[in-house]
This record gives C-alpha cells, structure tokens and sequence, in this order.
C-alpha cells in the first residue's frame, strides 16, 4: 500500500507540474507574443485586418480560451489522474496478489519447514516413549516376577510361622485351660511310672556323678 | 559313694529338702545349746527347753537316737553334716506347689530305689501345665505336659493342614 501511494504522489506530481508548464507556455510563450510586424504593416488593410483580429481575440475571448483551455487541461488531467488511479490500482492489486503470493509461498515453506520440525520432533518424542515403554514393560515383569517370588517366599514364611505359632498358640491354650486344673495327686502314678521307667538312668547318673 | 555311716542312718520321709536337713542341723545345735546353758546355768535360773521340729522327732524316733546322750547328738550331727554336703541331690519341678504328702510320696521311692538319703530341691514351673521336669547330676528329664504337646506338635499341624485342606 505504501508503496502504491508513493507511485499515485509522483503521478500527480509529475501531472501538475506538467499543467503549469503548458500554462506559462500559454501566458508567456507564442500566444503572449506580438506578431512581428512585416514589411506591409503599414497597409491599411493590413491595420484593418489588424483591428479585425484585435477586435475578434479581444481580452474577453483570450480569456474565454483561456478558460476553455483550462477546462480541457482539466479534464485531461482528470482523465489522466483516472487512468493514473486504475493503473494504480491495477498495480496495487497485483502488487497485493504478488505479495500475497510471496508471503503465501514463504509462509508454506515456513510452516513446511516448521511442520517438518514437528514431524521430527514427534518421531523423536514417539521413539522415546517406545524406549521407555519397553524399559517400563521389562521393569515390570521383573518387578512383577519378584513380587511373585515375594509373595510365595512370603506365602511359606506366613504358613511356617502359623503353623509353629498356632501350634504354640494351642499348646499354651491347653496349658492354661487345663494345667492348673490337674491335681498334683492325680499325677502322682503318672510320674512314679516316668521315675520308674527311668529309674536306671537315675541311678547311673547318681552312681557316676556323685 | 555315700558315706557308710550316713548309708546306715534312715531318713525320714518327712525330710525331703536340704533345707529340711538345715532346719535338723539347726534344731540340733540348739539342743547342745540347752545343754551347754544347763551345764552353766546358776541354781534358780530357769533354763527353756528348746523346740524340736517334727522332723526331728521322725530322725529320732526311726533311728533309736537319745538326744539327751552326748554320743547320740554327736553322731547325729556328723551325719547331718554329711548328708547335708555329700548326699545326692534330685532337682524336681512342678506346676504348682506340691503339698508335703506328696512330696513324700515321691522321696520314698527315691529312698526305696535310688539312694536311702537322697534328697529334692524343688522348683515351680507354672507354664509346664502337668507333669514334671527332673534334672539330676548331669541328666535332664522333662515329663511335663508341654514337652508332651511340643513332641506331639507335628501331628497337630498334620491335624490342621487336613482340616484347613
């Protein structure tokens, strides 16, 4: 745009300066001259034929020309500030088209470029997260197969130790429920019997360590 | 080897502990004691007879002894003594206090069948639930309920993997 209403400015510039030089040519050049006067001018019908123009191109009708020839300058000027402004026009529009082209064409090849960019960019991201998938699945089927050797490790241990615990558990349950309810005088053949079926080892035991 | 002298000496049932034979040695001593203040005494002075323990009276009675007889007293302290140092010891444990005719019971067979003047140290294991342990010069023997239940542990857990499966 700027550069189109450079071109209209030197247009009308180069118009105008074009109208005052027919103007000052009009005013001061042939038209404002006398007619150099021949060897007959002192003829009477060359003085009447003088007169006679005189008379016809009188101040009213150079003036009347004058107006006439500005008018038609005008209209020129018109004419050609309109041609001038289509040209501008024209030239603006295609000067918008080319740049719109350019800045299209340059446009697309950024974002090519750019997309491109993408595209690498996500392939990277995309192998990247394949790698790491694949790290993440192997570490989790081996953290999955630990926890199952674990949980079976511990699957025993909790087994073994309930069983020895409930053992216990029962045997100490059966002792208080029914320990102190035995009377030592019911025992009493019970452990004559364990004395005397040991009775040799306690008296070896005796014999030799006294 | 036990001492002859003390071989020949009967103990009583009623004297099971070394603390019974402590409490003899000490009943002892206090008859030579009323002796020796009769011997001292001033005329007038009243002399008090001293106490004698039951077990006292069983030693005694069961082995014809006259206290009164200086000899008697004296062989009774020489074998008090040696049975007090030299006789076998049998550590017996129980889950609650046994009475006193019980634990005579127990120390006639030990006097019948192992030695005439063994005698007990006795313990308390609440957590046995019946039974007894016995520990001797260098064996141990454990007849309580527990030691029974804790042999048996491995049926019991047979028991429960049946009932569990």
């Amino acid at each position: 745009m700027s550069i189109g209403f450079i071109i209209i400015t030197l247009g009308l510039v180069v118009i105008v300066a074009g109208l005052i030089f027919l103007i000052f040519k009009v005013n001061f050049g042939s038209f404002g001259k006398k007619p150099q006067m021949k060897s007959g001018d002192d003829d009477p019908y060359n003085l009447q034929a003088e007169q006679a123009v005189k008379a016809i191109f009188n101040d009213e009708f150079r003036e009347e020309l004058r107006n006439r020839g500005r008018l038609h300058f005008e209209k020129i000027i018109g004419e050609n500030a309109m041609f001038l402004q289509q040209d501008l026009q024209l030239t603006t529009s295609e000067l918008n088209e080319y740049m719109k082209q350019e800045i299209t064409a340059k446009l697309q090849e950024e974002f090519a470029k750019y997309e491109q960019s993408i595209m690498d960019a996500k392939d990277l991201a995309i192998q990247s997260i394949n790698k790491t998938q694949d790290a993440i699945e192997q570490q989790r089927q081996m953290l999955s197969k630990q926890v199952v050797e674990q949980l079976a490790k511990d699957k025993d241990r909790l087994i073994t130790n309930f069983e020895q615990n409930m053992a216990q558990v029962i045997n100490h349950y059966v002792l208080e429920a029914i320990g102190s309810q035995i009377d030592l005088n019911d025992q009493l053949d019970f452990i004559l019997s364990n004395l005397e079926a040991n009775k040799k080892a306690i008296i070896e035991d005796i014999v030799d360590g006294a | 080897m036990e001492p002859k002298k003390a071989r020949e000496f009967k103990l009583p049932v009623s004297v099971v502990t070394q603390y019974d034979v402590s409490k003899l040695l000490l009943d002892l001593e206090n008859v030579e004691d009323f002796f020796l203040q009769v011997k001292v005494r001033r005329a007038g002075n009243a002399v008090n007879l001293p106490a004698i323990s039951p077990q006292m009276e069983d030693v005694v009675r069961q082995n014809d002894l006259n206290l009164l007889q200086a000899s008697d007293r004296e062989r009774l302290k020489f074998i008090l003594m040696t049975i007090h140092t030299k006789s076998p010891i049998i550590h017996m444990s129980f889950s609650v206090s046994p009475s006193q005719k019980f634990l005579e019971k127990i120390i006639s067979w030990m006097r019948n069948n192992v030695s005439e003047i063994v005698i007990l140290q006795i313990g308390l294991q609440p957590n046995m639930g019946a039974g007894f342990t016995m520990r001797t010069t260098n064996k141990f023997f454990d007849f309580s309920l527990r030691q029974h239940l804790n042999q048996k542990r491995d049926l019991l857990i047979a028991e429960l993997k049946k009932r569990v499966e």
